[in-house]
């Protein structure tokens, strides 16, 4: 039974695949985007020792100006700092559009280096080695913080005047997001690199604008358990829903995400609005896949489809917290035309209704 | 050991990227669902690969293609409700008569799943790597692996089976 299930998803993968094939890849274009990457990393890592031999002689722990230093949360039992003189991993980030539809961001390469002496408290080191846009060799030292002693935490540092934030998480740490406040536009993207040998995992992320990366308060991520923490220590209510999604409130930061997927979104506790937590297809064929959540124990849960759309089974509603989470598979160009209207009983019994609201 | 030329690495690299190109693409395609979002990353992928190709060993090139590719995460800042700012994907390409459809049907559970969940299952019963390689490649534990696996397979089931008698019942 399970097993003619996996054959047929695997000749049906296979058939998908050959269909989705469709455009090839030019050895040229890639040799002389990756000639580029490889020259400006020879002269960024000249640059680099230049740094370390500055950072050496200044010496102590002392923050580079406008570097966030962050207290480590509390540190598991089972966890502990691996000695080992120094590990480095780079993180490579993508380009980031404005608010305006342009590119706020234009990428780069960042490395992050960890010098740890298990006799002193361990050092973090910073640094972009490719600026932006691979315009300059100028290496950049981003920061300079330290990781708490004899345990894993997270810390971060933040550049004046730059988009990025780079820092450790505990080793296996899966990002997935970042509160900020939550700003109104602009996008952001990040990577993470494990920090071979150590107990920590190496992140980035840029955002579209200084302001947004300035404003991070607090990172949640998936620990190497399953469990959904923050860096303030907080561990996560977690609910799933049949289709495998995984809700999670915390209420300390007052947010709330959808788990699962890597650096998925973060939303104000509690409005009734979604988050999409995923989506495939295209045009009037999009299917979505929206989370959201209602204040309390909600009851009868249902939905309406919109004229621009239509409705996949009714809401699947799952208690998490003192909340309820719902999920809802519609199909449309914009969900927020798919649905009409989301109604439900509080315990009360009184009825409430929520309208998407349009972009 | 013996130093190759510019050239030389260029021309291997090169015969590398047609050889291998062909199958990250569409391990790219399962894994985003998106004709262009599957070729930026396989170009990307490469670019990493051509960077650290003097460390890579050619029986391995492929495998480290690959994870380049499934680990590269990136996301967009997707707004609560009132704005989804999400990438727009490019219309489908549809071909009379050649059951694209059908094709396309699978990846849409596919891409239905947790990001996890979904490079699990491609791994697995696409690539068909064991279960311990695929948890080495996402840096997971063997037991990530498999529940991954469990639950991604449950989902794309239940979905199957949705689907399926919402086409029966029209």
């Amino acid at each position: 039974m399970t097993t003619s299930f996996e054959d047929q998803l695997r000749a049906d993968l296979r058939a998908a695949a050959d269909g989705g094939a469709t455009t090839g890849i030019d050895p040229a274009a890639v040799i002389a985007a990756g000639t580029r990457v490889v020259r400006r990393r020879r002269l960024a890592y000249a640059g680099s020792a230049a740094v370390v031999a500055i950072l050496a002689v200044v010496g102590g722990l002392a923050l580079t100006p406008g570097t966030r230093r962050t207290p480590a949360p509390p540190v598991p039992a089972t966890q502990s700092a691996t000695a080992r003189a120094t590990a480095t991993a780079r993180l490579e980030l993508t380009s980031v559009g404005g608010s305006n539809g342009g590119t706020a961001f234009a990428g780069g390469t960042y490395e992050v280096q960890l010098d740890r002496d298990p006799s002193t408290e361990a050092d973090l080191t910073y640094w972009q080695v490719e600026s932006p846009g691979g315009t300059s060799e100028k290496v950049v030292a981003l920061g300079r913080s330290a990781t708490p002693k004899g345990g894993v935490g997270v810390t971060w540092g933040h550049a004046p005047g730059s988009p990025v934030i780079i820092g450790v998480a505990p080793k296996g740490a899966k990002l997935l997001g970042v509160v900020n406040g939550f700003p109104e536009g602009g996008g952001s993207t990040g990577d993470t690199a494990p920090l071979a040998g150590t107990d920590y995992e190496a992140f980035a992320y840029a955002f579209s604008a200084a302001k947004d990366a300035d404003a991070v308060t607090a990172v949640v991520y998936e620990d190497a358990s399953g469990a959904v923490v923050s860096s303030t220590g907080e561990r996560a209510q977690t609910a799933a829903f049949p289709n495998g999604e995984r809700a999670y409130v915390l209420p300390g930061l007052a947010v709330w995400g959808v788990a699962g997927e890597a650096m998925g979104p973060l939303s104000p506790t509690p409005d009734g609005g979604w988050v999409s937590s995923s989506r495939s297809g295209s045009g009037t064929d999009t299917h979505w896949s929206l989370v959201g959540l209602l204040p309390g124990r909600a009851a009868d849960v249902t939905a309406t489809a919109g004229a621009g759309g239509h409705l996949q089974g009714a809401p699947s509603v799952v208690g998490l917290g003192s909340y309820s989470a719902y999920q809802l598979s519609v199909v449309g160009k914009d969900p927020v035309k798919a649905v009409a209207a989301l109604t439900w009983r509080d315990p009360a019994g009184a009825s409430h209704t929520w309208t998407p609201r349009a972009r | 050991m013996a130093r190759t030329s510019k050239a030389e690495r260029d021309r291997a690299f090169t015969a590398f990227v047609e050889q291998a190109s062909p199958s990250l693409l569409r391990t790219a395609w399962l894994l985003t669902g998106d004709h262009d979002a599957a070729h930026e990353l396989v170009q990307g992928a490469l670019v990493k690969t051509y960077a650290a190709w003097h460390r890579v060993r050619p029986e391995d090139a492929v495998a480290y293609a690959r994870r380049v590719l499934v680990n590269h995460r990136t996301d967009v800042w997707r707004k609560w409700g009132r704005e989804l700012a999400v990438a727009q994907a490019p219309e489908r390409v549809h071909r009379d008569g050649d059951g694209v459809d059908d094709r396309d049907h699978v990846v849409r559970l596919l891409t239905l799943l947790p990001e996890q969940q979904r490079k699990v299952v491609v791994l697995r019963y696409y690539t068909d790597l064991p279960e311990q390689v695929v948890a080495d490649l996402l840096g997971i534990s063997l037991g990530s692996v498999k529940s991954a696996a469990s639950r991604g397979l449950a989902a794309l089931r239940a979905n199957h089976q949705s689907t399926s008698s919402e086409g029966s019942s029209r």
